[in-house]
């Protein structure tokens, strides 16, 4: 899917959260964001998903302005933060919720989940446990698979790794990997963990004061320019 | 160390995330309706003797007022009960500091005795101890007087802190000893028995005579008794894995009965999620338990033979038996998701679909009221059958639809497991208010129109109209909820980000 970010600008009353001029995002493209806490990483990822409203510009999604429009929404997975989690409800019921807003049919459910039982360790499914009394790291899993679930053109996950034990780190690294290989799903991801995405993202932007000040194809050196540049970064405060 | 727990309380009240997502008006009504209060005690405080002389002329103004002292302790303890809220300490961000964890404790009960509900009564008692104790009894036994109201004062804010941790805690214990406080003062009055009023005379006559200060002890080990007793109870609470409200699956076999739901389509899943929410969650239990008492209030206002002129008292009464549920926990219909409600933006669920699955449960809940009281009132007020049907109708159709055009003014994000010592801020004052509105309009019909069937029958005509037009109300309310979606999820998110 085909993302396209026009003019786009948020302001907090006198601060500005971001600006983005002109961003295109290519079908089957998998795309990193990084920056250092308050860069407008997770205020770029809400304006994607029409969680908060633009100041200026617009985002569309194959051609259809977000905020605008409902269609997007049946064709893109996602996960920010446990605010799209429900609580009270085990994963299992969740799944099931989920399954049921994306249309999917019970086998296709089971099939799915079966698919994605890797990911959980055996410490997610089957414990007769509420969402909410899982540890940070389960909620997580639970938040990924389902975003993943219904098989959308578009993923977008805020710091997926980030509370990960390492298998599933690797797990799940190596999941969104093959989904980019396929070309049939646009990723969008944002990570403090440099080693991941430049090994998961094919274009990685760098977000310093809510503006892209680079934007690059990552290649072997990717990984040693950005440690280089933030590391720069602290050494001039 | 309490100075500095009284200020961070203090900020936690005024800064944006507490502050700024709440309404306004509605506390502008509340400080109103709390000065209309202290006006009326303070009126009634000055005059007191000349109303007691009126009605039971030539006797003793004082020893009047102690037959009713406790019967007013009463009064205020069910308002309490079901209005007090206590204040939302936040425990966890000290707890690994060098902090008394009982000091905490402490800090908290003692804070609860700051409350309007402690306050307002002082309006009354304070003049009235001014104009007919002082100077008519010797100074220590005035003074005896006053130690002995503020004592009952302390007892009864203990009384219904205890109350509400014993009904978070063992919920048929709880409703046990509410019931029986409920039927025993209920069959003192209904029987005739008068014992309350022997003992509050025994009680305040005692405070006056040459034995004042041994009852004003009796009164300050009562008071401290409780204090102790919320203590223990709460002093574990001090402890993070007994704050957040982690519940085992096993309170989930209750709802297991309405997985049916899931066969009706979307709606019908998002109905199962909405009694899902209120069946495990703590919070939104304890908003289902105290609607049903407050249903059973309902009784109290449509069949006691002193509220039978009152129409203003009736309608509320009517408005509660069968809409208590819904007026209480609908007005924050969205709220009770604020947790997960950027969960729900970003699939494909509809306003559409949210509005009708909310409109059906409230709808639904005014049902199973009715199954549940119609009984009682088919026995005991027939005769009323009439205006309890088309209050029925009124609530379904009209009350229902209103009350969640309320909830899209409330984008505070409610905590459904956040620590705290006592969490229940189901209702209070602001959110009683709401109600006005919804009774003001039957009322004013019920006090126009002598005739019970006419009244009965424009009120169940109002509903049937208000539901037969139910599809214009679902199209306001999502036109309503796409207005003001990002500054409800803004709130919902709690962070003001």
């Amino acid at each position: 899917m085909r993302i396209e970010a026009t003019g786009l600008v948020k302001r907090y009353k006198m601060h500005t959260a971001l600006i983005i001029d002109a961003l295109t995002i290519e079908p089957g493209e998998r795309f990193g964001l990084v920056g250092n806490n308050g860069a407008g990483k997770t205020t770029f990822l809400r304006l994607l998903l029409d969680l908060i409203e633009a100041t200026e510009g617009h985002v569309c999604i194959d051609a259809e302005v977000v905020a605008q429009g409902t269609v997007w929404k049946k064709r893109t997975g996602s996960y920010l933060d446990e605010g799209f989690l429900i609580d009270y409800l085990t994963p299992e019921e969740y799944f099931a919720f989920i399954g049921k807003v994306y249309g999917l049919a019970v086998e296709q459910l089971e099939e799915r989940l079966a698919r994605y039982r890797p990911l959980f360790n055996e410490e997610v499914l089957g414990q007769n446990k509420y969402i909410g009394d899982l540890s940070q790291g389960n909620m997580k899993k639970v938040g990924i698979v389902a975003a993943l679930m219904a098989e959308p053109g578009l993923l977008i996950f805020d710091e997926p790794f980030a509370n990960l034990d390492p298998s599933t780190q690797i797990r799940l690294k190596n999941l969104l990997l093959e989904l980019g290989e396929k070309g049939e799903t646009t990723l969008i991801i944002s990570s403090h963990d440099l080693s991941h995405i430049t090994e998961v993202c094919r274009r990685i932007a760098v977000l310093e004061d809510g503006k892209i000040v680079q934007d690059i194809e990552t290649s072997e050196e990717t990984l040693k320019e950005l440690q280089a540049y933030f590391a720069v970064e602290e050494e001039n405060p | 160390m309490y100075a500095v727990l009284l200020r961070h309380y203090w900020k936690s009240l005024f800064r944006k995330t507490a502050w700024g997502a709440t309404n306004v008006s509605l506390n502008a009504m509340a400080i109103f309706l709390g000065v209309y209060l202290v006006l009326h005690c303070l009126a009634l405080g000055f005059f007191a003797d000349v109303i007691i002389a009126d009605i039971h002329p030539g006797k003793a103004v004082v020893e009047i007022a102690n037959r009713y002292l406790l019967a007013i302790f009463g009064f205020t303890f069910s308002m309490r009960f079901f209005l007090q809220t206590f204040p939302h300490v936040r425990t966890q961000p000290y707890l690994h500091l060098p902090v008394s964890r009982p000091g905490l404790v402490h800090f908290f009960q003692i804070f609860t005795l700051f409350n309007f509900h402690n306050i307002y009564p002082l309006f009354l008692f304070v003049p009235f101890w001014l104009k007919n104790i002082v100077g008519a009894y010797a100074l220590p036994a005035a003074l005896c007087w006053m130690a002995g109201v503020l004592f009952l004062l302390a007892c009864a804010n203990y009384a219904v802190l205890a109350l509400r941790l014993l009904i978070g805690h063992k919920l048929l214990w709880g409703l046990a000893v509410f019931l029986s406080i409920a039927g025993v003062s209920g069959l003192d009055r209904i029987l005739g028995w008068r014992y309350l009023e022997a003992l509050s005379a025994r009680l305040c006559d005692g405070l006056l005579g040459t034995y004042g200060s041994a009852v004003v002890l009796v009164l300050c080990g009562l008071a401290g008794g409780l204090y102790c007793g919320v203590f223990v109870a709460l002093k574990g609470s001090v402890y993070l894995d007994k704050q957040n409200d982690r519940e085992t699956r096993s309170g989930a076999a209750g709802d297991q009965r309405f997985a049916f739901l899931e066969n009706y389509g979307l709606i019908g899943h998002l109905l199962y999620l909405e009694i899902r929410m209120l069946w495990r969650k703590k919070r939104t239990k304890q908003v289902l338990f105290s609607s049903v008492l407050m249903a059973v209030m309902g009784f109290m206002y449509t069949m006691m033979p002193i509220y039978a002129g009152n129409s203003l008292m009736r309608s509320f009464g009517f408005l509660i038996l069968t809409g208590a549920l819904m007026l209480n926990y609908g007005q924050f219909m969205f709220g009770w998701e604020s947790r997960y409600y950027d969960g729900l933006l970003v699939r494909d669920i509809t306003f559409g679909d949210m509005v009708k699955a909310k409109l059906f449960f409230l709808q639904i809940s005014c049902i199973v009221l009715f199954l549940f009281t119609a009984p009682v009132f088919i026995v005991f007020a027939h005769e009323q059958l009439g205006l309890y049907l088309g209050f029925l109708c009124y609530n379904i159709g009209l009350s229902c639809a209103l009350i969640l055009s309320v909830a899209t003014f409330n984008s505070k994000r409610l905590y459904l497991s956040r620590s705290a010592f006592a969490n229940w801020e189901g209702t209070s004052i602001q959110h009683l208010i709401v109600v006005l509105p919804l009774m003001l309009g039957p009322a004013l019909v019920m006090y126009l129109l002598d005739d019970t069937f006419v009244a009965a029958s424009i009120l169940a005509g109002l509903g049937l109209t208000s539901v037969l037009g139910q599809k214009l109300w679902i199209a306001l309310l999502v036109r309503r909820l796409t207005v003001r979606k990002y500054r409800m999820a803004v709130g919902f998110r709690g962070t003001g980000g």
